[in-house]
């Protein structure tokens, strides 16, 4: 009784790949293929699908332009690093790319680092600390505690205010019995509390964007691009033909709280430049409401009294414009100044049918980080690697608003 | 009269992993001219980068088009990854201490990437399948799930992949090959498709395979094994007659 051939998966690997087989092994991966027919023909279907694998993969051509894009990237990359303008002439010295060491002199030791190392006062100041805090969170705890009401607000003689008064009490203003019209007390100087609440987001300065400057508001996030296009569809266009630079490393759409904040941004500096154009409003009349009837005390008399005093007339937009912006996204490109004008010449179309433009908006927070955030541990832990593995980048928001 | 078939021994005689510095040179992968353009960027010439790169360009981008899938925009996600890798390749020329061969080191730089990639977009070949529970692997045949005409059309290579068809294979017929092969490849799970692009993409020897995977070369060759099998029970398994439409 013959026993059936035995051979092992490495045989059979080597007949689908055509390796080499020592004649022994090939007689036996034949007699095996004579004993079972099937067997036979499932191997020589998985060496067609190799080689049906290999000539598809010889078909395949990188995309054009594939290493000077790359090579463009990590060289821009590197000399935004290193500093350092490459060589010109194409016979030049090579330029080796390397950081400075800088030179760290001894830092001569504070006066009280002797004191808070030294192992008997050590114990003291700690002790000390600890009693500090406790007695702090027990003032605290006292004045929650014991919930002692404020003391009310002074009250002027026969002032009788007509309206509460929301907000801070006011200042206390002396009473003109006399119904003397157009007799207006001094007007105390107007304190703090009384000052009506000025914008705190002011539009920044307009100073000419340099490089430099690009550079500074971009890493630290205050940097973004308005897209101003007939219609989104268009300026998604431009976002979408924008990922295939090679300057561009991801765009990828942007939501949640840093769009929110980017958005209340924009619409308070448009309301801050349309109410800087308009004209003050006037003052109310001394003595009258804003209605413009007298103002009178309890016992029917005109109580004249000046109108809370308030600085000289600023802009306060009650509620900011809203922005058009349908759409957010970010834009993550290498930290050079090169990367954000490029970033700008690509969105700006100019045709005879469609203007598109776009413009750098300097924000008055950081919305987004100003460096992309880490994708993988690799991003995370950059800096433990060789200097040239490192690759900043900057993360610029990209709002598209349409023109109604 | 059945041959009987011995399994690969995962715990091969060979032992384990081969050590990085016996990475020689090879026929199938040899670039004799690697040497000379990785020693002139070693001392600071930047212009041998791109011979360096345009040599190995098409195949990395291959390997990469084979490991995220052909479907929809994988042309677009490859060329992404593969400008990925080339950039982690230049930048990183410094970690490369020339114990491997630079082809080795390359190949392995861009699986990382692809890998990468896939992990974070969760990227399951399975889940394209009419089995929508998800699914452990796929070494092994029972855990495949029947391919349908449906999940075949969304699973079709992109178009423009067919038409870069070498010019030695005409033919409805090989298209048709082209297109069962390709969609086979991506509905592999990631480990097979891995496994059979570095060896039939790349074309890495088996211990350079190792290398890489971190694996014996006995195990290379097991799950070589059966990731062709794999990959022939997927192509058996798709509909007789492919969707004209090749877009998702």
């Amino acid at each position: 009784m013959t026993t059936p051939p035995t051979i092992s998966e490495s045989d059979l690997l080597a007949f689908i790949e055509d390796a080499p087989m020592s004649p022994d092994t090939a007689r036996a991966v034949e007699r095996a293929f004579q004993a079972d027919p099937a067997l036979a023909a499932r191997c020589r279907a998985r060496r067609r699908d190799r080689l049906a694998l290999q000539r598809l993969t010889a078909a395949e051509r990188a995309p054009a332009g594939a290493v000077a894009r790359a090579l463009a990237a990590a060289g821009s990359q590197r000399d935004v690093l290193a500093r350092v303008t490459p060589a010109a002439a194409p016979n030049a010295a090579p330029v080796v790319h390397t950081i400075p060491v800088s030179r760290i002199g001894p830092v001569a030791e504070p006066w009280w680092h002797a004191a808070i190392h030294s192992p008997r006062l050590r114990p003291a100041l700690a002790a000390a600390a600890v009693v500090a805090i406790v007695a702090g969170v027990g003032v605290l705890l006292y004045g929650a505690v014991s919930g002692r009401p404020q003391p009310p607000k002074p009250i002027a003689s026969g002032n009788t205010p007509t309206q509460p008064q929301p907000g801070p009490a006011p200042t206390p203003v002396p009473v003109i019995a006399d119904s003397t019209p157009g007799v207006t007390p001094p007007v105390p100087s107007p304190t703090p509390s009384d000052a009506t609440p000025t914008v705190v987001a002011v539009a920044p300065a307009e100073q000419e964007l340099t490089d430099d400057r690009l550079l500074e508001l971009a890493r630290s996030g205050r940097l973004a691009v308005r897209l101003n296009a007939p219609d989104a569809e268009q300026a998604l266009r431009l976002l979408r033909v924008m990922q295939t630079r090679s300057r561009v490393l991801a765009v990828a759409p942007l939501s949640g709280i840093e769009r929110s904040m980017i958005l209340a941004d924009l619409g308070q500096q448009r309301a801050i430049a349309q109410a800087a154009a308009a004209p003050a409003a006037p003052a109310p009349a001394a003595g009258l409401s804003p209605n413009g009837e007298p103002i009178l005390a309890a016992d029917g008399k005109p109580l004249l009294r000046s109108p809370v005093p308030s600085p000289a007339p600023v802009p306060v937009p009650s509620v900011p414009e809203p922005v058009f912006a349908e759409q957010a996204y970010v834009v993550h490109i290498p930290a050079d100044a090169e990367a954000l004008r490029q970033v700008l010449r690509w969105l700006s179309v100019d045709t005879s049918a469609r203007t598109v433009s776009a413009a750098f908006v300097p924000l008055e927070r950081s919305a987004v980080g100003g460096v992309a955030p880490a994708a993988d541990a690799a991003d995370v832990l950059w800096w433990t690697g060789p200097t040239s593995t490192w690759s900043p980048r900057i993360t610029v928001p990209v709002i598209i608003q349409t023109s109604p | 009269m059945a041959a009987e078939v011995v399994p690969s021994d995962h715990s091969d005689p060979s032992g384990p992993p081969p050590d990085p510095a016996s990475d020689d040179g090879h026929a199938s992968d040899a670039s004799p001219d690697d040497r000379p353009l990785l020693d002139r960027i070693a001392q600071g010439d930047q212009t041998a980068w791109g011979p360096l790169l345009e040599r190995h360009q098409d195949r990395l981008f291959a390997m990469c088009l084979r490991l995220v899938g052909s479907r929809g925009a994988g042309r677009e996600v490859a060329a992404d990854l593969l400008h990925d890798s080339l950039v982690k390749i230049i930048q990183g020329i410094d970690s490369f201490d020339g114990s491997a061969k630079f082809s080795t080191w390359a190949t392995r730089v861009v699986m990382n990437t692809c890998l990468s990639h896939l992990r974070a977009q969760k990227h399951r070949q399975h889940a394209s399948l009419d089995d929508t529970s998800p699914s452990s692997g796929g070494s092994q045949s029972g855990n495949m799930s029947p391919i349908t005409i449906d999940s075949a059309r969304a699973a079709a290579p992109s178009g423009a992949s067919l038409s870069r068809e070498p010019a030695t294979v005409s033919g409805v017929q090989s298209t048709e090959e082209a297109r069962r092969l390709a969609l086979a490849l991506d509905a592999l799970d990631v480990e097979q498709r891995t496994i059979l692009v570095l060896r039939d993409v790349r074309e890495l020897e088996y211990e350079q395979i190792a290398h890489l995977l971190g694996v014996p070369e006995g195990t290379v060759k097991s799950r070589l094994f059966r990731a062709r099998a794999a990959l022939r029970e997927m192509i058996e398994r798709l509909p007789a007659r492919l969707p004209d439409d090749a877009d998702p």
